[in-house]
């Protein structure tokens, strides 16, 4: 009876989570994945997600059930500290949802959330048993999948491949089913361009930062990945005990983050802290700091890096304008994703000689457009909307 | 040395007749008896540890963590020093004269012996019939799985050698009422098994455990046993899938990597398209390329209906035709 109450409380606070997200709308990244946009990711989640396009509450659907694996993968950590007392395990419950990154991150359509997840079941597998010979072929269907979600799960290689290791299977076997699934994420990048090209030109983009801008955004992300409290402890556990897998895939993310610091990348730090936390928790004097400490830390983060409340200017507009008797939106200016997910009608970028059914919104100053076209314009939240006629 | 392995909830009525049964059928044998009892609201372990006294080879372990009948025979199997290990059931509906039958295949050299319902001799005694057509159902389900093949998968009365569950200890993930049938599925192909008639008595007294949840943990088992059993095909035949599939698409896109020549009109191609069209970049998805040409698919992602449409595109000409005009 208490699990079912502490499932049904943690499923409420997956679904606040969820609709806060949905207040806000759609960012472009999660227009990619809703979409099946053919990049930057692996096809596996995208496909899934894309075939419930009919769905009219398609978004908030899935923010749902992200929201819920996120919250609800606590329970791996229930599953594998069996040893632990009641209040410890609590303490690491306590740990994983205070986290500011997975508060954060719960409710988005994201790939960084979901290999959190997937990494905090490798994490499971790990410590839960001795030997996972007896499913060495599972666990390789599972790396498989994490790899065609989001290339970022190749950062968990080092872990899945320490996992392989304690195994008692041949070395041939091990190495080929680690292998295997590499190599076909591999082959499969090949035969999507646009993937290559996309990281080509963020890699380009990030390129100009200085070192200690880096620095201090991949220790904010840290920060951010466990509450301040977490963060500290976690990776004084796995420095205190160090295990290889969860050392060196620590090492990766943290040189990933160095290069990327996308604000969602924070989680991908959230499960290896985790570990670090399970291996500290036996002393009374941590699991009092993270009673304490993470939900404080969540707090001061939330103070200081306030999340996006305000709906996004794709839903605001699209949400506005009336669509009816239009056939097609072109966008001047450099738009997102979240501009095709929001309209109800194509989504092009603009090119001469509109016709009297486009519907055009213009993201930079299009008064020259409206001269020459002869067309109206409406001001909508900062953004002018040109068409025949209102 | 043989060691009997009696996991108890609630079972203190039954208790006393039980060990005495048991130790008047191995009397003059070198064996132990461990009752692992999970914290019974009937205080079962304080009656076991009461009749100590009286069986010196008798050991109590009380849980007060962990509950379940599967993990308190593993529990009682790691905890035994004997090379054989048996486990029965006790509320009194196993026969404790089958133990010396069971001993006795072991030490002959099987693997493993099962007291079974189903053989000639056996019976599932005056089950009623919807506990009779379950249990008949649970065993047709759970027959295939196994590597090790037995007439009653779901039997809770069999020994095994220590040599065989050192083999499969690791492996075991024991939950709800079935570890026979989780344990058959660990164990090698090539291991002996033997089976012994059982009828199954009414219980003593108490109630019985099965309940609905047990009935799903056993569907969970069922499902986790098939998973293992089929990992590895599942496995090959997804990474096979995967392979087929990039494959074909790769060998279509070969001169884009190998022709710089190709490369470039690829590229120059669909930023003029989209550039003329107004498409996005990410809205096109180029499926084949030669040294003159390329097919490609264009789509808006639009939610609700959204076409898909294929063109090829020559980049001599710079034409861009539907497919198959």
């Amino acid at each position: 009876m208490r699990k079912l109450s502490a499932i049904i409380a943690l499923e409420l606070y997956a679904l606040l989570l969820a609709v806060f997200q949905y207040s806000v709308g759609v960012r472009t990244d999660e227009a990619k994945y809703l979409l099946n946009i053919p990049y930057p990711h692996p096809p596996f989640v995208r496909f899934v997600l894309s075939s419930t396009e009919w769905l009219p509450f398609q978004e908030l659907f899935w923010r749902i059930i992200f929201a819920t694996l996120l919250i609800q993968s606590v329970w791996l950590f229930w599953s594998f500290s069996s040893s632990l007392s009641v209040r410890q395990r609590a303490a690491l419950f306590v740990a994983w949802n205070f986290s500011a990154a997975v508060i954060f991150q719960a409710g988005t359509v994201m790939m960084a959330p979901l290999t959190a997840v997937q990494a905090l079941v490798f994490v499971w597998f790990y410590f839960r048993f001795k030997d996972n010979t007896s499913t060495i072929w599972l666990l390789g269907l599972f790396w498989l999948v994490s790899l065609f979600t989001a290339y970022q799960a190749l950062l968990y290689a080092p872990l899945v491949l320490h996992i392989f290791w304690k195994t008692k299977a041949s070395f041939s076997l091990k190495i080929a089913i680690f292998s295997i699934p590499v190599a076909l994420l591999a082959l499969y990048s090949f035969t999507n361009p646009l993937a290559l090209a996309s990281m080509v030109n963020v890699a380009g983009k990030d390129g100009a930062e200085s070192f200690l801008f880096r620095i201090t955004d991949t220790g904010k992300l840290l920060l951010l990945a466990g509450s301040f409290t977490g963060s500290v402890l976690g990776t004084i556990g796995l420095l205190k005990k160090p295990h290889f897998g969860l050392l060196a895939s620590f090492i990766l993310v943290l040189f990933y983050v160095l290069l990327g610091r996308y604000s969602y990348y924070a989680i991908l730090f959230t499960p290896l802290l985790m570990a670090g936390l399970f291996m500290l928790i036996d002393r009374r004097s941590v699991q009092s700091l993270m009673f304490v400490g993470m939900p404080l830390g969540a707090c001061c983060c939330l103070a200081f890096w306030p999340p996006q409340t305000e709906p996004s200017l794709a839903r605001q507009v699209m949400n506005q304008v009336d669509l009816s008797g239009h056939t097609r939106v072109m966008m001047v200016g450099t738009f997102g994703h979240e501009w095709q997910y929001q309209s109800t009608v194509p989504v092009l970028r603009y090119t001469s000689q509109p016709t009297e059914t486009d519907l055009i919104v213009c993201l930079e100053d299009c008064t020259d457009i409206e001269e020459e076209t002869g067309f109206q314009k409406q001001s909508l939240f900062g953004v002018a909307v040109v068409r025949s006629q209102f | 040395m043989l060691s009997v392995i009696l996991p108890t909830y609630n079972e203190v009525g039954n208790i006393e007749k039980l060990l005495k049964g048991i130790a008047d059928v191995l009397k003059g044998e070198d064996f132990e008896m461990i009752v692992v009892d999970d914290n019974s609201p009937d205080r079962t372990w304080q009656k076991a540890e009461a009749l100590k006294a009286e069986y010196p080879y008798l050991h109590v372990i009380r849980r007060t963590k962990e509950k379940g009948l599967s993990s308190a025979i593993v529990c009682g199997f790691n905890e035994a020093k004997g090379n054989v290990l048996l486990t029965m059931d006790t509320d009194l509906q196993h026969d404790p004269a089958i133990i010396t039958a069971l001993n006795a295949a072991i030490g002959n050299g099987a693997d493993v012996a099962v007291a079974s319902r189903y053989i000639e001799g056996g019976s599932v005694g005056e089950w009623v019939a919807g506990r009779r057509y379950l249990s008949k159902t649970a065993t047709a389900l759970a027959s295939r799985l196994p590597r090790v093949r037995s007439t009653d998968p779901m039997s809770g009365f069999f020994a095994l050698s220590r040599s065989s569950f050192e083999h499969v200890r690791a492996s075991l993930r024991p939950t709800g009422f079935k570890i026979l049938f989780e344990i058959l599925s660990f164990l090698p192909k090539q291991s002996v098994l033997t089976e012994v008639p059982l009828t199954f008595a009414m219980r003593g007294s108490g109630e019985s455990k099965l309940s609905f949840r047990v009935e799903l943990q056993f569907l969970w088992q069922l499902f986790r046993i098939g998973l293992i059993r089929m990992q590895a095909a599942l496995f090959l035949l997804v990474a096979s899938i995967i392979l087929l599939c990039t494959l074909t698409r790769l060998f279509a896109l070969l001169p884009l990597y190998l022709d710089a020549e190709a490369r470039r009109s690829v590229q120059a191609s669909l930023t003029q398209m989209a550039d003329e069209r107004g498409w996005l970049l990410s809205d096109l998805s180029v499926r084949s390329v030669s040294r003159d040409s390329m097919t490609i698919l264009h789509r808006f992602h639009h939610r609700g209906v959204d076409e898909v449409r294929c063109y090829n595109v020559d980049f001599q000409s710079s034409s861009v035709i539907p497919c198959g005009n």
